[in-house]
C-alpha cells in the first residue's frame, strides 16, 4: 500500500462525510466550507442510547494539522462533558485516548468520533454524572 | 446478426427488446457503432500468445506473454487486461476497449479463464437488477437463486395497489388488509412476499412478521432457558434458577424465601418439608395480580413461539424427507423405464409433486398462523380461527407420518410399494391441506375486515 | 513500501524529460506516486498570465482508476469547487487505463479554456456565469492576478 497523502486523505473523508457513508451516530465536516488546507472540522457524537449520554448531541471541533493522518489530530469537545479523557477545557486527553495514544494512519476522524462513543457507552462510564445539557466550555 | 452481437444489443439497451427494436429499425449502423459492434473490420479479436510485447497500459517489455485485442486491433498484455475487466466488470456496463477513442465492446462470449461469458453476462444482469430494485426480488429461500420480475401490480380482490412503488409502504403498514400482501412464486417453486421479501407469511401481515421476528430475536434465545430452568418468583416475579437439589429457595433479587415446589412461602411449611403436596389456593392469591400478569404474558408468548419454532423445526425435517423420497423414486422410475416403460409414467407420480409443495406451505401456514394467533384477541371468532387451524395441523401432520414412514428404515425396499398404496391416502391428504389452508385464509382475511377478529399490535 | 510500477516510472521520466508546454509536474521526494503540479492558465481565457498549484496522486489501482487530482491555488470556476475540486468526466466515469497524468492534465487546461457551467461542481459558480458570464469573467480574471501567481513581465510576482 502507498501512502496517501495527507490532503487527498482528507478529501476522502470530507466526500465520505458530505455523502452520509459515514456511520449514523456520528457526523463531521469542516468548519468552513472553503478551508483549502482542510485544517479546521467540526464534529457531532449522538450520545449512546442507556447511558447519561441518551438523547444529548454532543459538538466537536477536531483539528488536522500539517503531520494528520502521520499524527493525530487535535480533539476538543465543544458541549460540556463528564468522560475521563477529557480534561477540564474538553480536549481529549491523548495520554487517557487509546484511539489518538495509539494513533494509525488508517484511522478517521470518523474513527476517533465513533471509539469517542463507545467509551461514553462503555459500561464504566455510562452512569457518570454529566453537565447540564446544552452547556459548552468557553 | 449473430447470438452474442444480439446479447450485446440488449444488453447496451438495458435489456428493453422494444428499444432495441426502435433504435435497429430507425438507425441500424448507429445502433451497433453505439454498441461497439464491429461489422466492418475483419481482425479477429481473441488471445495472442506473442514474443518480445511491450504493453502500453503496464510499460512492462515482455519477451513472451498472452495478449488480448478486440477486433480494433489495440492489444495489451492479459494481466492488464484482466485487472480492466475486474474493475469494469462491476459497473455492469458493455465493457469497452481501453482506448478512449475506441469504443468497441468485449463480446458476452469471449472467454478466458475465470472471464468466462457467464461471468461478464452475470455480472451485467446482477447490475441492472439491482438498478431496478423495484420491479426486481430475488427469491429469499436459502440456496435459490429465482428472480421475480414484477411487471405490473395486479389488482387483485379488494386489493389497492396499482404502484409496485406501494410495496414498499405495505411493509410497515397497520392496514390489516390480507388482500393486499402480493405473494409471488419465484421459478423454483418457492412462495415469498414481493413486499417484504419473506417467504408466504400469510395469514400474517407484514408488520406482524416484522415486530414478531424482532420479538423472537430479542426475547427466544433466554425465553427457552427460562422456561426450562428457572421460576417466578413469588414475591418479586424475578426468575430463578434452581441449581441444587434443596427446594428451600431465597430470591437473590429480593430476598424472599419460597418453596420451589408450591411457591409458597417457605415460614409457611414450618418445619414440615412435605406440607406443600397439599394444595392451598390462597398460597396461590398471594401472588400480586400483576406479577401474575407478566408472567401470563411471558408464557402466552412462550405457547405461541414454541408452536413457530416447532412447525420451523418440523418443515426442515419435512424437506429432507421430501429430497429422500423424491430420490427413492427417481432411481425407481428410472429402473422402471428399463424394464417395462409402459408401467409407470412420471404423470402418475406427479400427485407426489403436489403432495409435496401442499405438505411444505401447509407447514408454512400453520408456522404463521401461530404468529397470527399470538397478536390475535381473543373472542368467539378467533376460537373458531383456531379450531381451523387445529383442523390444518391434523391434515399436515397425517400427511407428514406417511412420508416419515416411507423412508423408515424398517421399510426399506417397500419404500416405492408404499407410495403406490397409499397413493390414494396421499392425494386425499394433499387436496385437504390445500382446502384447509384456504379456509384458514378465508376466515382470517374476512375476518379482520369485518371486524370479527382484530389484532393486538402489542 | 511496494516498488513503483513501471508505468509510473515511464510516465514521471517523460513528464520531466518532455514536459507538456505551460505544465509541469514534479514527484515529490518522499512520496513518488505524489506530484506537485504547476499550470500556466490557457490564453485568450480569464485564467491567462496565472500559474495555478495543483497537487496530483496515484492511487494503488493506477491506471485501473485514474489519479486523484485538485487546484491548489484559489480559482473561479464553474466545475471547480472552493476546495480546488474539479468536475472532469475523465477524472471519474469515462476514465480509461489508456490515459496518462499528461493526458489528464491537458484535459485540465482545456477545461479552464471552456467552461461547463452547465455541469456544476460550485453551484454559485456557476449560476454567475450562467446569469452574466461577461461578469463571471471579470471575477474570474480578478482572482487569477489575486491569487494565481503570475509570471509574465506586467506581472508583481512575490
Amino acid at each position: 500500500m502507498s501512502k496517501i497523502p495527507r490532503n487527498f486523505k482528507l478529501l476522502e473523508e470530507l466526500e465520505k462525510g458530505e455523502k452520509g457513508l459515514s456511520a449514523e451516530s456520528i457526523s463531521y465536516g469542516l468548519s468552513n466550507q472553503d478551508d483549502i488546507t482542510m485544517t479546521h472540522w467540526n464534529g457531532t457524537i449522538l450520545g449512546p442510547p442507556h447511558s447519561t449520554h441518551e438523547n444529548r448531541i454532543y459538538s466537536l471541533t477536531i483539528i488536522c494539522d500539517d503531520k494528520y493522518p502521520d499524527k493525530p489530530p487535535q480533539v476538543q469537545f465543544v458541549s460540556k462533558i463528564n468522560l475521563p479523557c477529557v480534561d477540564s477545557n474538553g480536549y481529549v486527553n491523548p495520554d487517557k485516548f487509546d484511539t489518538l495514544q495509539n494513533w494509525k494512519r488508517s484511522y478517521s476522524m470518523e474513527t476517533v468520533l465513533l471509539e469517542l462513543r463507545r467509551s461514553m457507552a462503555s459500561p464504566a462510564h455510562k452512569k457518570l454524572h454529566q453537565p447540564p445539557e446544552g452547556s459548552t466550555y468557553d | 446478426m449473430d447470438f452474442d452481437e444480439v446479447l450485446m444489443m440488449l444488453h447496451h439497451c438495458k435489456w428493453q427488446q422494444e428499444e432495441l427494436m426502435d433504435r435497429f429499425y430507425d438507425n441500424r449502423e448507429k445502433l451497433l457503432a453505439d454498441c461497439g459492434i464491429n461489422k466492418s473490420n475483419d481482425t479477429v479479436c481473441g488471445f495472442n500468445h506473442v514474443s518480445s510485447f511491450s504493453c502500453s497500459i503496464c510499460c512492462e517489455d515482455y519477451s513472451a506473454v498472452e495478449t488480448f485485442s478486440l477486433s480494433c486491433g489495440h492489444e495489451f498484455c492479459i494481466n492488464c487486461y484482466g485487472s480492466y475487466v475486474r474493475t469494469e466488470v462491476t459497473l455492469g456496463n458493455l465493457i469497452r476497449c481501453m482506448i478512449p477513442s475506441c469504443n468497441l465492446s468485449i463480446p458476452h462470449m469471449v472467454t478466458h479463464g475465470e472471464y468466462s461469458h457467464n461471468v461478464l453476462l452475470k455480472a451485467a444482469t446482477i447490475s441492472h437488477i439491482s438498478g431496478r430494485k423495484v420491479n426486481y426480488k430475488w427469491c429469499p429461500a436459502p440456496d435459490c437463486d429465482g428472480l421475480v420480475h414484477l411487471l405490473k401490480a395486479r389488482k387483485t380482490g379488494q386489493s389497492r395497489l396499482e404502484d409496485v412503488n406501494e410495496f414498499e409502504e405495505l411493509v410497515d403498514s397497520e392496514s390489516a388488509d390480507l388482500q393486499s400482501i402480493p405473494i409471488v412464486l419465484c421459478p423454483r417453486d418457492h412462495e415469498f412476499c414481493y413486499a417484504c421479501q419473506y417467504e408466504n407469511h400469510l395469514p400474517c401481515t407484514c408488520l406482524l412478521v416484522k415486530r414478531w421476528i424482532k420479538k423472537c430475536n430479542d426475547d427466544s434465545e433466554t425465553v427457552n432457558w427460562i422456561d426450562a430452568n428457572t421460576r417466578a418468583c413469588p414475591s418479586c416475579t424475578a426468575s430463578i434458577e434452581k441449581n441444587g437439589g434443596c427446594n428451600h429457595m431465597t430470591c437473590s433479587t429480593c430476598k424472599h424465601q419460597f418453596c420451589w415446589i408450591c411457591l409458597g412461602e417457605w415460614s409457611l411449611h414450618g418445619t414440615n418439608y412435605f406440607r406443600c403436596n397439599s394444595f392451598s389456593s390462597d398460597m396461590k392469591e398471594q401472588i400480586g395480580e400483576q406479577k401474575k400478569v407478566k408472567r401470563e404474558s411471558l408464557q402466552r408468548y412462550l405457547h405461541y413461539y414454541k408452536r413457530f419454532a416447532l412447525h420451523e423445526s418440523s418443515m426442515k425435517g419435512d424437506i429432507k424427507t421430501l429430497d429422500k423420497v423424491h430420490q427413492k423414486m427417481s432411481i425407481f422410475m428410472e429402473e422402471q423405464s428399463k424394464t417395462n416403460p409402459n408401467i409407470l409414467s412420471w404423470i402418475d407420480v406427479q400427485f407426489l409433486q403436489d403432495a409435496f409443495r401442499a405438505l411444505t406451505s401447509g407447514r408454512k401456514t400453520l408456522k404463521w398462523a401461530y404468529c397470527f394467533g399470538f397478536y390475535l384477541q381473543k373472542g368467539n371468532y378467533a376460537d373458531v380461527f383456531e379450531q381451523i387451524q387445529e383442523y390444518l395441523s391434523r391434515s399436515v401432520e397425517d400427511l407428514s407420518k406417511i412420508f416419515e414412514q416411507i423412508i423408515h428404515k424398517d421399510n426399506r425396499g417397500k419404500s416405492t410399494a408404499i407410495i403406490m398404496n397409499q397413493k390414494l391416502d396421499i392425494m386425499n391428504l394433499s387436496s385437504l391441506i390445500t382446502k384447509r389452508r384456504k379456509t384458514l385464509m378465508e376466515c382470517a382475511s374476512s375476518g379482520l375486515a369485518d371486524g370479527l377478529l382484530k389484532l393486538e399490535m402489542l | 513500501m511496494a516498488a513503483l510500477p513501471r508505468r509510473i516510472i515511464k510516465e514521471t521520466e517523460r513528464l520531466i524529460s518532455d514536459p507538456v508546454p505551460g505544465i509541469t509536474a514534479y514527484p515529490d521526494e518522499s512520496n513518488l506516486r505524489a506530484f506537485t503540479v504547476a499550470m500556466d492558465g490557457p490564453d485568450s481565457s480569464p485564467y491567462e498570465h496565472g500559474v495555478f498549484d495543483l497537487e496530483l496522486y496515484l492511487p494503488d489501482d493506477y491506471p485501473m482508476c485514474p489519479p486523484k487530482v485538485r487546484f491548489l491555488t484559489r480559482i473561479y470556476h464553474p466545475n471547480i469547487d472552493k476546495l480546488g475540486r474539479i468536475c472532469l468526466d475523465v477524472l471519474k466515469d469515462n476514465w480509461s487505463p489508456a490515459l496518462q497524468i499528461r493526458t489528464i492534465l491537458l484535459s485540465i487546461q482545456a477545461l479552464l479554456a471552456s467552461p461547463n457551467p452547465d455541469d456544476p461542481l460550485a453551484n454559485d459558480v456557476a449560476e454567475d456565469w450562467k446569469k452574466d458570464e461577461a461578469k463571471a469573467i471579470g471575477v474570474a480574471k480578478e482572482w487569477t492576478s489575486k491569487y494565481a501567481k503570475s509570471h509574465t513581465a506586467s506581472g508583481s510576482a512575490e
